[in-house]
């Protein structure tokens, strides 16, 4: 290569290809941070159970379905022996509850397409959120008001230490007229924000 | 008062001897090999432009064909719910461990139905939650991969198996046991402690000629055969152990071995304490070996077992004859076997300086009545009968406990004695042989032929769970359910009864072999209820009746399978006096000659069946730390004379059976003693047991030996070759002193290690500030880094381990690879110093290479308040927690290694590959080991840190239930693993903000102290002084 060819190559090829690389990947970066979050992610389900009917329009409880919640790590999607619990009569004729019946007497599980979940190296917990009165919303959305339930918050590490950090944005118990006083009342009420709080 | 001068600690003879090379490697980062990943004959032969092709098309592809990335799979319902079980809470059940004779009581943990972590049933009075390093070991062995999943059938001699369905078994081994003519049957088990599992082997007895053998390769039937002579009744007692202020063993080694083991360290620990005013006991070991209790004890003897009997006769002389303590003096059959026995002579004879055998004489004179002379599994009948003398003279007696005498089923024979039946069936009376899930093969001598007479049987039916020598002889291999997925009831003590059930269902197509027996016994199709009606029709039908209790059956057989185990009222058999003629007339004296061969248990995988088990194979020995191996320990003075080494070989010829094996030369052994461990050289017995080490059962003998398991008359010479050791002796080793700089030239107490910290009791109780002290002087050296001090208000965790109660089982080590998911690395990976355990015991020598005294210090991470290894980590991947953890966040590293670098303790360890799929092809990555996993912590992946996290995982799960019950957190319950499963409870964690703790308490102690002070990185692991109760004045 020619002392010019080189020259060339350095000064004015070499900066392009960078420049293009790093532009490139910013846009890739910001156009796609919302895909990767997934938000809005709302696959179809093996039966097309309606969150909208059951916990809006009946007004049943989350944890009627999801016992686990309260208890456990994990909320924990129903048994199908809990839907049969109405569905034995209710409804028995519907298409999808015939599905349902199907499963059920067939003693095969229904494959759920699961919708949220941490990274394996996420230790999240279920009981103690609910314990200190964040809503299944915070997280979830308005589920009942889905048909098919979609994705609304990213369940990325930022947006979990968003609250850990602003308790008094979440927590009943901190918010409140006086909440400008009770600094060391939000220090209280601070979710971990260490590693070993949600990483083992 | 003068300082007292510290004595030198040493871990190897390159140490001891200042081995300029070796000194200079302490200076490196990792040892020799650990850090070498790339060579170039193991890398592939693609050039660079392909390798970039492969990989630029491997993106594009990843790119087009990945498009469902959004996909987090399915969530798999339950269709009917189980009871009971809540997602992501654990279960616990009680039940028993099958695993030797002791059948202590154990609660598994479940979570989601699969049991993942096992400790000690608290409610059971024997082990009182504590369980051995087996039992710890007893998940990884229900999850391994090569368990027998079919039964199978044999194709004939060498030409394999092929799987059969149950219902073609049954029906072909029930015409077999209906066809039996005249030939009987042999049923071969290990001891059998179940009380319903006699009661089916008695109906074996009489519906099908069936005679049972029960065989143990090491238990304590020599001891047993003993008192059946020198008391004529009743079996040898429980010992009260915490009563006795001298213990005197016989090449005993109670602490690591032998029945009652939990108990028996339990006891002895809660009397090596300064607290409570406590005397401390004394601990007296006269022993060719190096045992782990020999280690512990305050004054050790390195003696051949072969002059044992003469000491103990010497003994018994003085306290009868001389100084006319017991009423023997006047027995002519006892004089004339203590004639010429005293105690100069015998000094003369066995080695035993006058002075120290003195001692002994005076130290048992002083203690009569609160002393107990303990004989070891492994001695002969002699020293037992004479060791029963000696204790009865002395009137030691009293601290025999009838109450718990030993409940065997059938007579357990030592392997020695199952010549019968060997000869029985060279004999061709026996047409069908029934082993339950025993070795026969492996276990037996060899001049026994046993395999050799299994070829004369028309049927050989063996159960089992993973293949070994007596599978691979057999007809029919049928496989049998583990513990876990078991029911059962077990009694090897008067008045206590456990029960076993199952906390998983068959994993496989496996069988109880109990149920199965059952079912061709009584023509029933075998269900898993079968064996547990049984069990339990038994109970109703002769136990409960007797029991004449308020309660309905229903409730207290719920209640019983509850809480494991259930304690009833009996009326204990009274202590029978000894019959003096009768057991001095057993007594025979012996000469011998040349070197002595022990046949000892192997700590970690017993006698061979534990020898599939990863874990156990990967704890170290508690002495020469050695792994995944055995070897011919020698003395010091013995490898100068035969000019070797560690690892060169040797070759060992006991009778005519030669064999070559690598030689260990260890400190403080006898030099006319030779140790093997046996447990090792399995074949046919899968990846992780086959082909490790060399098979010591060659040695053994039906006849001929000083006991079953000591030879005498060895010869010793050096082979050619050598044979590298993974020994984890020298990995991770925290400098004793500067580089190649002796300890007494240094003037800067940074370089003034003093890692091990001890002292005599006397010296301590003479001055019991002598530590501060000491520290007082390092304190004064110390800087820090650090402008402010960080401040912990609310919870500050703690450990703190007593060293005076740490007898270095190293069943901590194995707890925590159960609780933590530490992967298996395997021989190769360890000689290259990559061993994974979060927590090891370090082992230190000081004084002479020939009678060193042995120290145990377990290290683990030390949660230090100013970090070294934090500051230096470029990514933030290791922080510090608000309450002093040090956190570590596996997904933030990349794996640089500063921090290991940069750690003084060397408590960090690199995933220098994904180890699980590197150990035995990937061995455990096969199904069903992820069952096996804890699901509260990590499974770390390739490249990157780890370290003990002082089970992060239990204190997070107890602040969250904190928090969900809205009380404030204050860290009292939280337990480590380590903690739960230490059996003397040296290990104590906790919060020492809180004053109650037995940490805080701990730090306030006079005997604590942190190791390397000096650097004042401020270690929350702190450790309490080992004082030695020995006979040594205190030097000033």
């Amino acid at each position: 290569m020619d002392k010019q060819m080189l020259d060339y190559n350095i000064r004015v090829r070499l900066p392009i290809i960078l420049v293009a690389v790093v532009v490139a990947y910013f846009a890739t970066f910001f156009a796609g941070f919302k895909e990767r979050n997934m938000v809005g992610y709302a696959p179809e389900q093996p039966i097309k159970f309606s969150h909208k009917l059951h916990a809006g329009d009946l007004g049943m409880d989350c944890r009627y379905c999801h016992t686990a919640a309260e208890k456990g790590r994990h909320a924990g999607v129903p048994s199908t022996d809990t839907c049969m619990n109405c569905h034995s009569v209710a409804r028995a004729d519907m298409p999808e509850i015939k599905k349902l019946k199907e499963y059920f007497d067939s003693n095969e599980p229904i494959p759920w397409v699961r919708i949220h979940k941490t990274p394996d190296f996420v230790y999240f917990n279920h009981s103690v959120h609910l314990a200190s009165g964040i809503d299944c919303a915070q997280c979830h959305g308005d589920v009942a008001g889905m048909d098919v339930v979609q994705r609304t918050k990213p369940l990325s590490m930022g947006w979990c230490l968003e609250c850990h950090r602003t308790p008094q944005e979440q927590l009943i118990e901190v918010t409140g007229p006086d909440n400008q006083k009770s600094a060391q009342l939000v220090r209280k009420h601070a979710g971990g924000q260490h590693c070993s709080a949600c990483h083992r | 008062m003068k300082e007292i001068k510290e004595p030198t600690y040493w871990t190897s003879f390159e140490e001891l001897h200042k081995d300029p090379s070796h000194l200079d490697g302490r200076t490196n980062e990792f040892a020799d090999g650990a850090d070498e990943v790339i060579k170039l004959e193991d890398m592939s032969g693609v050039s660079r432009r392909r390798f970039l092709a492969l990989l630029g098309a491997s993106a594009a592809l990843a790119g087009t064909g990945c498009t469902n990335y959004r996909g987090h799979g399915k969530i798999v319902s339950w269709s009917k719910q189980p009871e009971g079980v809540v997602l992501g809470r654990p279960n616990f059940y009680a039940s028993t461990c099958s695993g030797c004779e002791d059948a202590c009581g154990v609660l598994v943990k479940t979570r989601e139905g699969r049991p993942i972590k096992v400790d000690g049933n608290p409610e059971h009075p024997m082990n009182q939650g504590k369980i051995c390093e087996k039992g710890q070991g007893s998940v990884l062995a229900l999850y391994n991969p090569e368990r027998i999943r079919k039964p199978m059938k044999s194709l004939g001699k060498d030409k394999g198996f092929q799987s059969l369905e149950w219902t073609q078994i049954d029906s072909e081994v029930q015409a077999r046991l209906k066809a039996l003519g005249t030939s009987r049957v042999a049923i071969v088990t290990n001891t059998v402690n179940s009380p319903s599992t006699a009661r089916l082997l008695e109906s074996y007895r009489s519906q099908f000629k069936a005679d049972v053998f029960a065989y143990e390769q090491f238990s304590d039937s020599t001891r047993q055969k003993a008192w059946k002579l020198s008391h004529a009744q009743g079996s040898f007692p429980s010992i009260a152990w915490h009563k006795a202020d001298l213990i005197l063993g016989f090449e005993s080694d109670f602490m690591s071995a032998g029945s009652e083991r939990m108990k028996t360290v339990r006891e002895i620990a809660s009397r090596r304490s300064l607290d409570n005013g406590n005397h401390f006991t004394r601990i007296v070991l006269v022993e060719g070996d190096v045992s782990m209790t020999g280690a512990n004890a305050d004054i050790r003897h390195a003696i051949s077992p072969v002059y044992h009997l003469d000491i103990v006769l010497g003994l018994l002389h003085e306290i009868s004859v001389v100084r006319k303590l017991s009423d023997y003096g006047s027995n002519p059959s006892f004089l004339k076997l203590v004639s010429g026995m005293d105690l100069k002579s015998v000094s003369e004879k066995t080695g035993l300086d006058l002075a120290s055998l003195t001692g002994l004489a005076d130290d048992l004179v002083a203690n009569r009545g609160k002393a107990i002379v303990h004989a070891g599994d492994l001695h002969s009948l002699n020293v037992h009968l004479a060791v029963n003398l000696l204790n009865a003279a002395l009137g030691n007696q009293k601290l025999y406990e009838t109450k718990q005498s030993k409940v065997q089923f059938f007579p357990v024979h030592s392997t020695q004695e199952l010549k019968a039946l060997s000869d029985a069936l060279l004999a061709g009376i026996y047409s069908v042989v029934i082993h339950l899930d025993c070795n026969p093969v492996y276990d037996l001598p060899a001049d026994l032929k046993y395999a050799e007479a299994l070829g004369k049987v028309s049927t050989v039916i063996t159960f089992a769970q993973l293949p070994s020598e007596t599978t691979h002889l057999s007809h029919y291999v049928l496989p049998d359910n583990h513990d876990f997925e078991s029911w059962g009831d077990y009694q090897n003590k008067e008045g206590i009864i456990s029960l076993q059930q199952p906390v998983i269902s068959a994993i496989y197509d496996t069988r109880q072999a109990e149920g199965c027996l059952l079912s061709w016994s009584t023509a029933k199709p075998y269900t898993q209820d079968l064996w547990h009606d049984f069990v339990r029709n038994r109970w109703e039908k002769e136990f409960y009746p007797g029991l004449k209790l308020s309660a309905d059956f229903v409730s207290f057989w719920n209640s019983c399978l509850h809480d494991g185990v259930f304690q009833f009222a009996y009326k204990p058999s009274q202590l029978s006096p000894i019959i003096v003629e009768q057991t001095v007339s057993s007594v025979q004296k012996s000469q011998s000659t040349g070197f002595t061969l022990i046949l000892r248990p192997s700590y970690s995988v017993g006698d061979g069946r534990f020898a599939s088990n990863g874990w156990l194979q990967e704890m170290s020995h508690p002495i020469s730390r050695v792994t995944w191996d055995n070897y011919v320990a020698v003395a010091p003075a013995v490898a100068r004379k035969l000019k070797i080494s560690s690892e060169d070989n040797v070759s060992i010829k006991v009778g005519e059976e030669k064999m070559i094996l690598p030689a260990l030369v260890q400190p403080g052994l006898n030099e006319n003693t030779l140790v093997v461990e046996i447990g090792y050289g399995r074949q046919n017995s899968g990846v992780v047991a086959t082909g490790v080490g060399f098979n010591a059962n060659r040695f053994l003998k039906s006849s001929g030996g000083l006991s079953a398991h000591i030879y005498d008359g060895v010869e010793l010479n050096k082979a050619v070759g050598s044979y590298t050791l993974a020994s984890i002796q020298e990995h991770h080793q925290i400098d004793l002193k500067g580089p190649g700089i002796l300890l007494e030239k240094l003037t800067d107490p940074h370089l003034r290690r003093e890692i091990i910290r001890e002292n005599s009791l006397t010296a301590h109780q003479a001055d019991p500030q002598w530590l501060a002290k000491r520290q007082e002087f390092k304190k004064k050296h110390v800087f820090s880094i650090y402008e402010e001090e960080q401040k912990y208000p609310d919870v500050k965790w703690a450990m703190s381990i007593d060293q005076n109660k740490c007898n270095g089982c190293g069943i901590c080590v194995v707890a925590c690879s159960s609780e933590n998911n530490i992967p298996v690395v395997g021989k190769d990976q360890i000689k290259r110093g990559r061993t994974m355990h979060w927590l090891r015991i370090d082992r230190y020598y000081s004084g002479k290479a020939e009678t060193p005294k042995i120290s145990f210090q377990p290290m683990l991470c030390q949660h230090c308040d100013n970090a070294p290894c934090e500051n230096v980590c470029p990514v933030g991947a290791t922080t510090h927690s608000p309450e002093g953890l040090n956190d570590m966040a596996y997904n933030r590293c990349v794996g640089t290694r500063y921090c290991a670098n940069n750690c003084p303790y060397k408590v960090r360890r690199f995933n220098f590959y994904d180890f699980r799929s590197n150990f035995a092809k990937g061995h455990y990555y096969n199904e069903p080991m992820d069952l096996a996993m804890n699901p509260e912590v990590s499974v770390r992946s390739r490249g990157v840190m780890e370290k003990c996290s002082f089970c992060v995982q239990r204190i997070m799960d107890s602040r969250q239930e904190a928090k969900k019950a809205k009380v404030q957190f204050n860290g009292l319950g939280v337990t480590t693993a380590c903690q739960d499963a230490c059996p003397t409870e040296a290990i104590q964690f906790g919060n020492v903000n809180q004053p109650e703790t037995n940490v805080a308490k701990a730090r306030e102690h006079e005997l604590n102290y942190h190791v390397l002070e000096e650097l004042n990185v401020k270690p929350n692991v702190t450790y309490l002084a080992r004082l030695r109760n020995s006979r040594e004045e205190v030097k000033s």
